[in-house]
């Protein structure tokens, strides 16, 4: 990579390569692998002559590239015929988060979310988007991003209402 | 302005607390910068990069129709043909940049030397402990010492020398490049399958599969993904690209380091 690519793209990655980390950790529940997307982002937007430079646009587009890497990873997944998750020794992300806020059911409910609307889910309350920025990151209209995160949502209430019916004595 | 819902505060909490579990691991950013600077990217200006990528856009086209019929008849792991461990030789296409991949060998005495001086102080730093210094250390007193060249391995761009500290072996992984030798992990253990070494059996410490690879390359393609607990002989490597330290997996492929230690 030459000195004036570097020059450009360096500040990008100092600010961006650990909130894209984070997003793609939460999309793929794997850290190796989430490095390995958030690697890979960076180096698609350096070869793209259409990558946009400046910081907001810059964002959008890498996080575009995160969410289609982690989609490609669920497809190989899915693939090799492998199952959920078991219990790993190395910490889950999302067992941690249930260990703190003793939230099972939220991390249960959110598994039934297609992967679309898991994408606008964390994009919009993980990442604390805005409705236009989940539109931009996933190449969608404002009107198609709100409809996919009141989907999800009503998905998650009927999910939850359903288990606390389960356990109700 | 719409006040949002219990729903929403729930779900907003649950992923702040997500969040919050995920740690980005330290270096992230250098490998990436790393990474990118090991890669050619933009070389060729205009028609030139047109044709080129209308090119790939063929290979890649015929690639996939025969990637997909083999898909359908092969029956077992995909990769480099397996021969023997450490003595086969696995060519790969280099990268503009990269070292074609060679088997290992035992280390000269200069090249151990220069690995103990550029892996023994990150070691140490990453393991806070002192090194023992020359002599032997005290009893109980835990401190890092260099064992000697005479299992160290050199692979491709990569290499690792035995340590020790208190109550357990260590090694100590390291990548070259034109600037010399650099750190990058080390690993102590009592027991077997919790780091990888050429010649031995390890297991898979992932949390979900770790991908395997038909080179060691991060855009290489994937030809298994092995859940957590397989165990796996390691046969080849270390080599040193995208950033990654990679094993030879025998009869399998590559697999990132990340993925063989505990």
């Amino acid at each position: 990579m030459e000195g004036r690519e570097q020059a450009w793209i360096e500040p990008l990655v100092l600010s961006l390569s650990r909130p894209a980390f984070k997003l793609a950790a939460a999309l793929v529940n794997d850290h190796a692998v989430a490095e390995e997307i958030v690697q890979e982002a960076f180096m698609r937007s350096l070869a793209s002559p259409r990558t946009p430079r400046a910081l907001p646009e810059f964002r959008r587009w890498l996080y575009h590239i995160v969410l289609n890497l982690a989609r490609e990873h669920h497809r190989r997944r899915a693939r090799f015929g492998l199952l959920p998750l078991r219990a790993e020794p190395r910490p889950d992300p999302q067992e941690e988060a249930e260990r703190r806020l003793g939230d099972a059911e939220m991390a249960h409910a959110l598994r039934v979310l297609s992967p679309r609307e898991r994408e606008a889910v964390y994009l919009r309350f993980f990442q604390d988007e805005a409705f236009d920025e989940v539109a931009a990151v996933m190449r969608i209209g404002e009107s198609t991003a709100r409809v996919l995160v009141h989907r999800a949502l009503e998905k998650l209430r009927s999910h939850l209402a359903t288990d606390q019916k389960r356990v109700a004595p | 302005m719409k006040t949002e819902s219990q729903l929403e505060l729930r779900l907003r909490a649950h992923l702040a607390a997500l969040g919050e579990a995920i740690q980005p691991p330290a270096g992230l950013e250098t490998r990436v910068l790393r990474r990118l600077r090991e890669s050619s990217a933009r070389a060729y200006p205009g028609v030139l990069r047109q044709l080129l990528a209308a090119t790939a856009l063929v290979l890649l086209t015929a690639g996939l129709a025969f990637g997909i019929a083999r898909l359908r008849t092969v029956s077992g792991p995909v990769g480099p043909t397996p021969t023997a461990g450490p003595s086969a030789s696995v060519t790969v296409a280099p990268s503009p940049t990269a070292a074609p991949i060679g088997p290992p060998r035992l280390v000269t005495a200069s090249e151990y030397g220069d690995m103990v001086a550029a892996g023994s102080p990150g070691a140490e730093g990453q393991m806070r402990i002192p090194d023992c210094g020359s002599g032997e250390p005290s009893p109980g007193h835990d401190c890092f010492q260099a064992m000697g060249g005479s299992e160290a391995l050199v692979g491709t761009s990569a290499g690792y020398f035995q340590g020790a500290r208190l109550g357990a072996g260590c090694w100590v992984y390291l990548y070259k490049d034109g600037t010399g030798w650099h750190y990058l992990d080390v690993r102590c253990a009592q027991a077997v399958g919790t780091l990888p070494r050429v010649g031995t059996d390890d297991d898979v410490h992932v949390s979900g599969c770790a991908n395997v690879r038909a080179e060691p390359a991060l855009a290489a393609r994937i030809v298994a993904c092995l859940p957590n607990g397989t165990v796996v002989h390691v046969g080849g490597g270390p080599a040193y690209r995208d950033g990654t330290l990679w094993w030879y997996l025998q009869d399998r492929g590559w697999m990132a380091h990340d993925s063989l230690v505990e």
